[in-house]
């Protein structure tokens, strides 16, 4: 059950500095990032989470190199980003599976594009499906695969060349609260057994709270860090961990802040 | 001959007229496939039977409309005399040369078009003007500029198949979804990796259909070359048929034509389900 430890688990630092990004839709410009600041420690959990507008994905996006920054100074492993580095994995909103390939193969891509041993591949897409639970899975096609499990393989898939920066976009927004809740499990335990830094997108507080070390709470319009949450809960953390006081003591701080940043907008402003 | 065969088969199980044996089928009940197979045959029937019977009645010239047994012998004469395979060879030839052409400088050029997006953009509302052009109307300068042998044949064929094939390649090529691309970015794929391994598997399902089109459209640009000008195929002995008054001959054609189109079907139906697993 346990996964071989692959190469030193090294985790990736991220600095932010003064980082913005300014879009222009329909002759309008649009500020989905004011000039922003983060340190993230290598081996730290942090969740972005606020309101939509707020500018998390678009941080996302620009720590992945997939999108530019209009201003400021984004570095990996003290590395500037200037495209996306290859320690650095993303985890999508959709599972972004192809439909043509088989669990197995789709695990896979990462190395079939690096060009790198397919049988090394196949052994770890093995191990990181039966972690999962999917191993009886591997020769399916996506379309057999229910919504929690095709994010299953997309995760897997984003582990596969064991990242030192892991990048998640929202990855369990579109299921139901307990898939959400399993595929939280499952993710603290390989996070816990292959330490890595990880930036992680949600809406939810609860999730926020059960995965992270820190919490960044941005509020929007402009985009912009609105305060950052120590979550001081003792780790390796378990399901059971849901259900303690100091769980719900954190998911309130968190939600006082997130009433707080987005207070100062009521629903009032029209462009 | 063996269509009629087939059709007392059909009729019997389910039509209970046969004498009840071991040789009866058994069936799960009378679904709704087998209620449309027994109304596929009643039209079939249907349809021979009022022609037949048209045809006796000479209300319509013999000229124009020959009674289905004439035609059958006249497919039959035909097949033993062995007068039917130059033509059908010709046509078939022409029909399936054009069309491989077609198809592999549809998808070539299609490549050509994702490596840049400005020239898809700037090329692609013509290449829509010149599908919805009715490119059989230029048959006869495609003959006075190719002359009389197989070329101005394969050429028509090959201008008809090439451009539905060639706008669904473009499509489907540049319709991948947002989330798929920046997946491809993030784990720093070249661009021919994203051609191989995205956009030409997306784009199967996309080309696929289009190749029942193109085929279709080749035979028709074959056909109609020939008509223009052959000293064989199909089209030509058609029309010579048809102008010495041997319409019996001209319908055993039309009979030929239909199952080589419909053999045409059968091999990209195969074809389509061999490369299921790239249907959307």
């Amino acid at each position: 059950m346990t996964i071989t430890p692959t190469a030193p688990a090294s985790a990736a630092s991220v600095h932010v500095r003064g980082l913005t990004k300014t879009f222009v839709r329909r002759k309008r410009r649009i500020e989905a990032l004011a000039p922003t600041d983060l340190h993230i420690e290598p081996g730290e959990f942090v969740s972005l989470i606020g309101p939509s507008g707020c500018g998390k994905s678009t941080l996302l996006k620009i720590l992945a190199g997939l999108l530019e920054p209009s201003d400021g100074h984004v570095s990996i492993n003290d590395r500037a980003v200037t495209e996306p580095p290859p320690e650095v994995s993303v985890a999508f909103q959709k599972p972004t599976l192809l439909p043509w390939r088989t669990v197995l193969d789709n695990v896979c891509l990462p190395a079939h594009i690096a060009r790198s041993s397919k049988a090394d591949a196949v052994r770890k897409a093995r191990e990181l499906l039966r972690s999962m639970g999917l191993e009886a899975f591997e020769r399916h096609y996506p379309r057999e695969l229910s919504g929690g499990m095709e994010q299953r393989v997309s995760i897997a898939r984003s582990l596969l060349n064991s990242p030192t920066l892991l990048l998640m976009d929202e990855p369990f927004g579109a299921l139901d609260e307990f898939t959400r809740e399993d595929l939280n499990d499952e993710l603290i335990s390989v996070w816990q057994r292959e330490p890595k830094t990880v930036v992680f997108v949600t809406h939810s507080i609860s999730e926020a709270v059960f995965l992270s070390d820190r919490i960044v709470v941005m509020s929007a319009r402009p985009g912009r860090v609105h305060s950052i949450v120590d979550v001081d809960l003792p780790r390796p953390r378990e399901r059971s961990l849901r259900n303690t006081d100091e769980f719900y003591a954190a998911v309130r701080d968190v939600r006082v802040l997130l009433e707080d940043a987005r207070s100062p907008h009521p629903r009032t402003e029209t462009p | 001959m063996t269509v009629q065969n087939e059709a007392v088969d059909l009729t019997r199980p389910i039509g209970g007229t046969s004498p009840s044996g071991p040789v009866r089928r058994r069936r799960r009940g009378p679904g709704t496939t087998a209620r449309a197979a027994v109304l596929a045959v009643v039209l079939f029937v249907a349809a021979i039977g009022g022609w037949a019977a048209l045809a006796a009645s000479e209300t319509i010239s013999p000229l124009l409309l020959p009674a289905p047994l004439d035609v059958l012998s006249a497919l039959q004469t035909m097949f033993v005399s062995g007068s039917v395979w130059p033509n059908l060879w010709a046509t078939a030839y022409e029909t399936l040369l054009g069309f491989l052409i077609a198809v592999v400088s549809a998808l070539l050029v299609s490549f050509a078009f994702t490596f840049s997006e400005t020239v898809r953009k700037a090329v692609f509302p013509y290449l829509l003007v010149i599908q919805t052009f009715p490119k059989v109307a230029i048959a006869p300068l495609v003959i006075a500029a190719f002359g009389y042998g197989l070329l101005p044949k394969v050429v028509l064929a090959g201008l008809m198949a090439f451009f539905p094939v060639l706008t669904n390649a473009v499509v489907g090529l540049s319709s991948t979804s947002e989330d798929h691309d920046n997946l491809f970015r993030s784990l720093r794929a070249r661009r021919w990796q994203n051609l191989v391994m995205l956009r030409i598997p997306h784009a199967l399902s996309y080309i696929l259909p289009a190749l029942n089109t193109a085929a279709v459209l080749a035979l028709i640009g074959a056909i109609v070359a020939e008509f223009v000008s052959a000293r064989q195929g199909i089209g030509f002995a058609i029309q010579a048929y048809t102008q010495t008054g041997d319409v019996a001959s001209t319908y055993a054609l039309l009979i030929v034509l239909a199952a080589f189109g419909l053999l045409i079907w059968l091999a990209l139906t195969l074809l389509d389900r061999a490369l299921k697993r790239y249907k959307r």
